[in-house]
């Protein structure tokens, strides 16, 4: 019989992930301001210093470092601080329920077109007719119907994202259904769903995590984009794009106030961009040989 | 007489995330005029990266010490005017895949023309006609008609026809051919070594061959430099080291490839227990120890260095005896 | 006919695979008995791989039959086939790309088992291991932790533990260096000799080929060329291109090595699209005559039995044309 040969030592694929993440100084910063924004929009209710929603006209306009409003009021003396953090809330809400919409519908839509390339067609031509769609009319239009919320402005946007979820798990899922692995399955007896759950899907999972954390900041300004319309969160709750849009109006009086939430817009998706890309180039198991 | 080239004592090292990585270690050589040297080893010997080196091709990652003389000049720290004065046109260097090697949106003709025209200084007509002699030298029939071809519309074989060609364009004294033949098939790497082979008759080339192919070292080799985990154990003439190999890692080498005529119900392929060692650094011993079925305390706690001579091995226990491979 | 179809592990007949306007595979027939080690030779091109890839039904065949212990399984259904999955198994040339990344070893071994709804899958996992020379930790490793030599382990461990009736062993050594190479070559040889199993045995490598086949087919351009018995093929082949391919083989012997003369056929290999009319090999062959370039000849048995060439000009006593140079030109 052979002899048994030595093994090299154990080497972790997700520690090396993680190592590699912990040693980039960008992807760090990114994961941090991530990480407050986190937990500043959850526990708003306790940590903002006013209601977000609590007019005080006798203090409107206040400029930031005014007691007790560290980052000014607006034109109805509403505290601005107070309001980007439950603005974060609606925007992270929106970032995370658009995504998971897309996730929903694009994940199976990209496996199913990837692996039978009978309706690989069918799927691929309704995803060119939903890209070819304009944004902003389909959320006019779901608005119309539906009624303009949060909820529906993250459906829309979800709907957007659809077509680029598919793709890349349809991409996947051609390059994986490729591989020898997926044959010697094959071989074995397995059925087309142990293939599709078992091997196609797991393998997949660093792109689609991927995509989707390059998917939330783009719903993120997608929702400041809809809210600002009025065709998102409705007022009088604050959403980073509806603080945008109030202040416009007194920009030249009160700077602060539209300057503090788009600020927070710009901080928050480039940390989302950040950490996507660095995970992206941790993922790559590629960039691991010398 | 001076070698063409001569490497002395040549480390490399690589930066990584994992750490530093020793690829080379101490590596000493010499190719006299007109020689075949073959490098032969498994992955991750060495034998790509001493080649590169030798070239100047290696990643900025990489640290190179000691040295190499080429005709009396020394390529390592040299500036880049002088390496590349000396690069592709006193060393040539074809790759395992001539595919990636060669620029798909220009034709073979323009492709050989341009390296003339610019390391010689040919004007076009001149070129024009020197490729299309380079081209009946390498054995492409028709030369005329294929020197208008676009990479695409050659077969491998053919294209490693046209590298060769590009490479010797400028008649350099030493060529390094690394894998040259890995990715063809038998019926037309044995027409890519006639080639090499032609090469050096007419043209006197020295080559420095980088296989892990035993065949081909039979082939074409007039020395054999055998390389282990950065190191070179042995090196010797050709027909002295497939018959008298003394490297107890050349030995296991030379059973493990299947000979003509053996069964596997009356022989049975000698076989290297273990793995190839992955060094950060290199040690003060043999690397081919733990492997070594001859091994005891002087092969882990000290170096052996190469002998002196014409056979030379590093190994404190060199295999004298009559070896039946 | 019924008598002989039990003893015979493979049977393919007049085996077509065409895609599209490339004609991959045109007109095999291959038999391998019960136990035995037929080898499937040929370069790049040829389309010994896809013949392969057939015969265990990762391809559904253009024409022909394949059938595996007397069952024909040229059309079944990936339902019908789970049923008769007994009867093949695969391993890859590529030690990477045929383990699946995010499945443990003991993962990867026991599918095949867990697919078939057995029971006891550790420890019959850690017997395959030990069949195949790799201790029972193994099974908690992640395939990247491993060695080429060690992975191609765990591929024949998988392939095995089902006890196939067969092996499709496409290009099993290729990616693997000389000395790891070896080792894995003896362990097929061991495995074959105490398990049984009839094996195909893909390859490029023909010293491989000598070490482990009781038989060898050789192929060209999508047809076979020539088959029979090892010590016929490698001692006296008939067809000029079977000559070729061993002449062109470089021998790991420098004295005897510059003894020989490789047939040196010319580079350009013909496109399995347009293939050549008559013998597909007169565009390469030293001494076509004008009827290759025209007829297509039949394969038939010559000399002793199971020995059978595609060629005109091999009489049927087996002597015939000898492409290879006079030998003893010192070089």
């Amino acid at each position: 019989m052979a002899v048994a040969e030595a093994i090299a030592p154990p080497r972790s694929n997700s520690r090396r992930v993680v190592r590699r993440v912990f040693r980039n100084p960008l992807a760090l910063t990114g994961l941090a301001v991530l990480a407050i924004a986190v937990i500043l929009a959850v526990f708003a209710n306790w940590l903002a210093p006013h209601e977000p929603t609590q007019t005080n006209l006798g203090n409107a306009f206040a400029p930031p470092g005014t007691a007790g409003y560290l980052l000014g009021t607006d034109d109805l003396g509403r505290d601005v601080l107070s309001r980007i953090m439950f603005g974060l809330r609606a925007s992270l809400h929106v970032g995370i329920l658009a995504v998971a919409f897309s996730l929903v519908i694009g994940v199976p839509l990209g496996l199913i077109a990837g692996y039978f390339r009978t309706v690989d067609a069918l799927i691929s031509r309704l995803t060119d007719l939903v890209l070819a769609f304009p944004f902003l009319i389909l959320a006019v239009g779901l608005a119309a119907i539906r009624g303009a919320s949060l909820g529906n402005a993250a459906i829309a946007i979800g709907i957007a994202q659809i077509p680029g979820m598919i793709r890349i798990v349809r991409s996947e899922t051609l390059r994986l259904k490729s591989l020898d692995f997926v044959a010697a399955a094959v071989v074995e007896g397995a059925s087309d769903a142990w293939v599709l759950g078992r091997h196609i899907l797991p393998n997949a999972g660093s792109a689609v995590i991927v995509q989707a954390t390059v998917g939330i900041p783009a719903a993120i300004l997608g929702e400041a984009v809809l809210s600002f319309l009025g065709l998102g969160i409705q007022p009088p709750a604050p959403s980073l794009g509806t603080m945008l849009a109030d202040a416009q109006q007194f920009a030249s009086k009160a700077p602060w106030a539209a300057v503090m939430p788009g600020v927070a817009i710009m901080l928050l998706t480039l940390a989302f961009n950040i950490v996507g890309d660095s995970l992206r180039d941790a993922l790559d198991p590629k960039a691991s040989r010398r | 007489m001076r070698p063409v080239l001569a490497v002395k004592d040549l480390s490399v090292t690589f930066r990584t995330e994992d750490g530093r990585l020793s690829a080379v270690d101490q590596v000493s050589f010499e190719v006299a005029d007109g020689e075949v040297l073959a490098v032969v080893g498994e992955s991750g010997c060495g034998k790509s990266v001493t080649a590169m080196s030798i070239a100047g091709l290696l990643p900025r990652t990489a640290t190179v010490d000691g040295s190499v003389q080429l005709d009396g000049t020394e390529l390592i720290g040299a500036d880049k005017r002088t390496l590349r004065s000396i690069r592709g046109r006193e060393v040539a260097y074809i790759f395992q895949e001539p595919m990636t090697s060669l620029n798909p949106v220009f034709t073979v003709g323009h492709q050989i023309s341009e390296v003339l025209r610019t390391h010689i200084g040919l004007n076009r007509q001149a070129a024009q006609a020197r490729a299309i002699e380079l081209l009946k030298l390498v054995g492409i029939p028709s030369a005329e008609r294929r020197i208008s071809d676009y990479p695409h519309q050659l077969s491998g074989g053919m294209r490693q026809r046209v590298m060769i060609a590009m490479a010797v364009a400028c008649d350099p004294k030493v060529l390094i051919a690394d894998e040259p033949t890995t990715a063809l098939d038998v019926t037309i790497q044995a027409g890519i070594l006639d080639v090499l082979r032609g090469l050096r008759e007419r043209l006197g080339t020295s080559i420095v061959l980088i296989t892990h192919d035993l065949g081909v070292v039979a082939d074409l080799a007039d020395r054999v430099a055998v390389m282990y985990a950065g190191r070179v154990v042995e090196t010797a003439e050709v027909h002295e080291i497939f018959a008298k190999p003394q490297h107890p890692y050349t030995v296991g080498l030379l059973g493990a490839s299947p000979a003509a005529g053996r069964h596997a119900e009356t022989h049975r392929l000698s076989e290297i227990p273990g793995l190839v060692p992955v060094l950060s650094e290199q040690p003060d011993a043999c690397t081919f120890a733990d492997r070594c079925s001859r091994a005891d305390d002087s092969c882990t706690t000290s170096q052996p260095e190469l002998t002196a001579g014409v056979h030379r091995v590093a190994c404190w226990h060199p295999v004298r005896e009559a070896v039946e491979v | 006919m019924e008598s002989s179809a039990v003893e015979l592990a493979l049977e393919v007949e007049d085996l077509v695979m065409h895609f599209g306007p490339v004609r991959a595979v045109d007109g095999v027939t291959l038999r391998i008995k019960q136990g035995s080690v037929v080898a499937l030779v040929g370069e790049s091109g040829s389309g010994k791989s896809t013949v392969g890839r057939c015969i265990v039904r990762l391809l559904e065949p253009t024409d022909g039959t394949v059938q595996l212990a007397g069952v024909d399984i040229t059309h079944l259904s990936r339902r019908q086939l789970r049923q008769h999955r007994r009867n093949v198994s695969i391993v890859f040339q590529d030690p990477a790309g045929s383990l699946d990344p995010r499945f443990t070893v003991g993962d990867i071994v026991g599918e095949p088992l867990r697919l078939m709804r057995r029971k006891d899958i550790p420890a019959k996992v850690r017997e395959a291991l030990r069949r195949v020379g790799l201790r029972p930790e193994v099974a908690q490793r992640a395939p990247h932790e491993l060695s080429g030599g060690q992975r191609q382990r765990v591929s024949i461990a998988r392939a095995l533990i089902s006890e196939p009736r067969l092996l499709v062993a496409d290009e099993p050594t290729s990616a693997l260096d000389v000395s790891v190479q070896a080792s894995v070559l003896n362990l097929l040889a061991d495995l074959q000799r105490d398990l049984g199993f009839a094996c195909l045995f893909i390859t490029h490598d023909l010293s491989a080929v000598e070490y482990l086949a009781d038989e060898v087919a050789v192929m060209y351009l999508g047809q076979l060329v020539e088959q029979g018995p090892r010590a016929r093929i490698f001692g006296n082949p008939s067809h000029p291109y079977t000559q070729a391919l061993l002449s062109a083989a470089p021998v790991p012997d420098p004295a005897e090595q510059r003894a020989r003369r490789p047939v040196l056929l010319g580079d350009d290999l013909p496109s399995a699209i347009d293939p050549p009319p008559g013998c597909r090999f007169h565009t390469r062959c030293p001494v076509a005559v004008d009827k290759c370039r025209t007829v297509v000849p039949v394969t038939r048995t010559i000399g002793e039995a199971g020995h059978q060439v595609a060629c005109h000009l091999v009489n049927d006593d087996g002597t015939g044309p000898d492409v290879r140079p006079t030998k003893g030109v010192a070089r």
